[in-house]
């Protein structure tokens, strides 16, 4: 009796350690590829999203639940954020189309990678239909009748939240990863993001508050960027005040030249891309040599930076290389 | 339409035997480029398949195609050609009314300012942020802006109960202008996404066209053309003059109103989908014109299918193009109409003394 209850008790603690084992294995298989921070995070590493499993419920940005029942393996992207992350977190294989805006050399860190896949636009719906993607990738500025038109014929579209902030690329990318089933490639992006801006940080740590330069942005129509967006972010994690945000100015809001010399920025952040009716090489020279602006410190002190598009206005992972630029151009002595 | 009893002119032998000719030829031309419209596209799409999953729909085929074919044909072609139909029609017969109303050839709807009115409740409706609250929302405000806008106009250029014709085309064009005022400035004040989107309206597109979109504005657009077209013969009377259609028992204000009010809501319900598309109301008219003669009987039911057709080939044209995206068809009728009006204009110029 005692015997038989012997061997009745090993195998249910055999079988609770076997599961255990099991889920554990399984749950973490993805998470044993991930490498490991190079440093301490600023931005919590840890996933507090669950690990993929499908079926996958997840809001988008409209609050409407989307659902995925299985791994996506054939993905239709939008937008450059989205090619971005996807290029850098999913299999090649299962990307069936990106944006056509992934071939511009002036907003894109993935251009020779572009070349292996066609391109789609929103306005395209009949290319989109005739791909049958399990998913298409789309941002919330996209026309809703066109995502309506997806909609209606059938195709799933995740329309996301085009981020404000380096907290909310962080969210996207999790998001992103946990549709596609690479939670562990997006956690080892977001590692790189974390050892990005620890390696800034760690420059400009040492700043005062009054030794932090003064920026704004100023771009093509003459909007400058305040509390809540990227530049903002980008900012504050590159050691800099943004101006705009300090005088209250929320989102983005245009920006007299008046306004520019009262506010007189030690740096200047301007375009650098340039497109068909908008010559950026013109804009930043013009601005330069604008005698009614000769007065402002950035000017003065030659602080008017052009840095790379595909970087400062990165909604993706690569928005962390904004903070790189933007700190290395305005204090270029602490990188030495 | 004219009070019981009172004469009303008969119809001629011969309008009737050409309409009666034509409106068969012309509705079986239509549903002729109506297939080949939905087959042609930037995705290859067999003649064949396409009328198989036209009338698989309707539980008549089943016959199997390639994936994402259906719903290529039913949910993005389909409704793109079916609403082009309706919206060219709805353009071409309040063009020709405005035309026989105004006894000028180069009349359109938007004389009376139908589409200033809809572009400023357009630009309301995305400038303040409402457009993203439903899809609804964008026609909706359209529609209020462009009946608001010919309500104004109307009761700004009535005198003691009648409307002078050049009272209401410069009332048109002075509160037009107006309007276009106040659309810069709320262009000015919003973001440029939101200035994008104001943009493309205004170009008029039926690219984003849906099933929803039909439902909204068959009814409104169907029932415009045909009461517009029961105009015809009072619109003929209308154009003696104002002495000569009062002798014949007609009241020329009342009519007036009427085909005014009947004409606006027709042409709202088009716009509020389609965005401004211009010049189809002005040349479809006067080219239907040029071929059947003046008489609105005529000329009404025919120009709703040159319309439907003009708008329906210039959608195909904007849709094949080679260019990435493809053009509205607003762009395509721009460029086919504004070349003919300068034409018209060249010829009325010359038809008249040289100060």
């Amino acid at each position: 009796m005692k015997k038989r209850f012997n061997i009745y008790l090993k195998f249910i603690v055999s079988a609770i350690l076997i599961s255990f084992m099991f889920l554990n294995f399984s749950g973490c298989a993805a998470k044993t590829d991930a490498s490991d921070p190079a440093s301490s995070a600023s931005i919590a590493a840890t996933s507090t999203v669950p690990l993929s499993s499908y079926p996958v419920e997840i809001k988008d940005a409209n609050g409407n639940v989307v659902t995925f029942n299985k791994k996506p393996v054939k993905i239709v992207s939008l937008t450059l954020t989205t090619d971005e992350i996807l290029l850098s977190i999913t299999s090649e294989a299962n990307i069936a189309a990106i944006s056509n805006v992934a071939s511009d050399e002036g907003l894109s860190n993935v251009v020779s990678e572009a070349k292996k896949f066609p391109s789609v636009q929103g306005s395209e719906p009949e290319k989109i239909i005739a791909l049958q993607p399990d998913v298409v990738f789309a941002a919330d500025f996209t026309d809703a009748k066109t995502i309506k038109q997806l909609t209606d014929a059938g195709i799933k579209v995740y329309q996301f939240a085009t981020p404000n902030s380096i907290d909310e690329v962080v969210q996207l990318i999790r998001n992103i990863a946990m549709i596609t089933g690479d939670t562990g490639k997006g956690e080892d992006l977001i590692a790189w993001m974390n050892a990005k801006l620890d390696f800034v940080k760690s420059k400009v740590a040492g700043l005062s508050e009054s030794q932090k330069l003064t920026a704004m942005s100023c771009d093509s129509f003459f909007y400058t960027y305040g509390k809540g967006t990227t530049f903002d972010d980008i900012a504050v994690h590159a050691g800099l005040i943004d101006l705009a945000a300090a005088s209250g100015i929320q989102k983005w809001q245009q920006i007299q030249k008046e306004k520019i010399i009262v506010m007189n920025p030690d740096a200047i952040f301007l375009p650098s891309w340039s497109y068909p009716g908008f010559d950026a090489v013109k804009f930043v020279s013009d601005f330069k040599s604008d005698k009614s602006l000769s007065t402002v410190k950035a000017i003065k002190n030659n602080r008017v930076f052009s840095l790379p598009e595909s970087h400062m206005t990165s909604v993706s992972q690569n928005i962390v290389l904004g903070v790189e630029d933007a700190a290395r151009a305005a204090y270029p002595n602490l990188f030495k | 339409m004219m009070k019981a009893g009172k004469r009303r002119e008969p119809i001629r032998p011969a309008a009737l035997r050409q309409l009666r000719l034509l409106i068969p030829v012309l509705s079986l031309l239509l549903i002729a480029l109506i297939i080949a419209a939905t087959a042609i596209g930037t995705v290859g799409v067999p003649f064949a398949d396409t009328i198989s999953i036209i009338l698989k729909k309707w539980g008549i085929s089943n016959h199997s195609t390639a994936p994402g074919m259906e719903q290529i044909i039913y949910y993005v072609r389909l409704p793109r050609v079916l609403l082009a139909v309706l919206v060219g029609g709805a353009l071409a017969v309040s063009g020709g009314v405005m035309q026989g109303m105004f006894r000028n050839p180069m009349a359109d709807p938007g004389i009376i300012g139908i589409s200033s009115g809809a572009s400023l409740g357009a630009v309301l409706a995305i400038g303040l942020g409402l457009s993203a609250a439903g899809i609804w929302v964008l026609p909706f405000m359209a529609s209020a802006g462009a009946l608001a806008a010919a309500f104004i106009i109307y009761t700004l250029s009535a005198r003691k109960g009648k409307i002078p014709l050049m009272n209401l085309i410069l009332t048109g064009i002075a509160a037009s202008m107006m309007l276009n005022a106040v659309i810069t400035v709320v262009l000015s004040i919003v973001s440029g996404d939101r200035v994008k989107q104001f943009f493309f309206w205004t170009l008029g597109s039926l690219a984003t066209a849906r099933w929803d979109d039909l439902k909204m504005i068959t009814i409104p657009v169907v029932v415009g053309i045909i009461v517009l077209n029961l105009f015809g013969g009072d619109l003929n009377i209308m154009m003696l003059g104002e002495e000569e259609a009062q002798s014949l028992g007609l009241s020329p204000t009342r009519t007036r109103k009427l085909l005014l009010l009947f004409a606006s809501i027709t042409t709202a319900a088009a716009v509020c989908v389609s965005g401004t598309i211009s010049f189809v109301g002005l040349i479809v008219p006067h080219i239907v014109r040029l071929t059947v003669g003046p008489d609105n009987r005529l000329l009404l039911p025919v120009s709703a299918f040159g319309g439907a057709i003009f708008l329906l080939l210039c959608d195909l044209v904007g849709r094949v193009i080679p260019i990435s995206g493809g053009l509205g068809a607003g762009i395509i009728t721009s460029l086919i109409g504004a070349p003919y009006f300068l034409f018209l204009l060249s010829r009325k110029r010359m038809e008249e003394p040289v100060l």
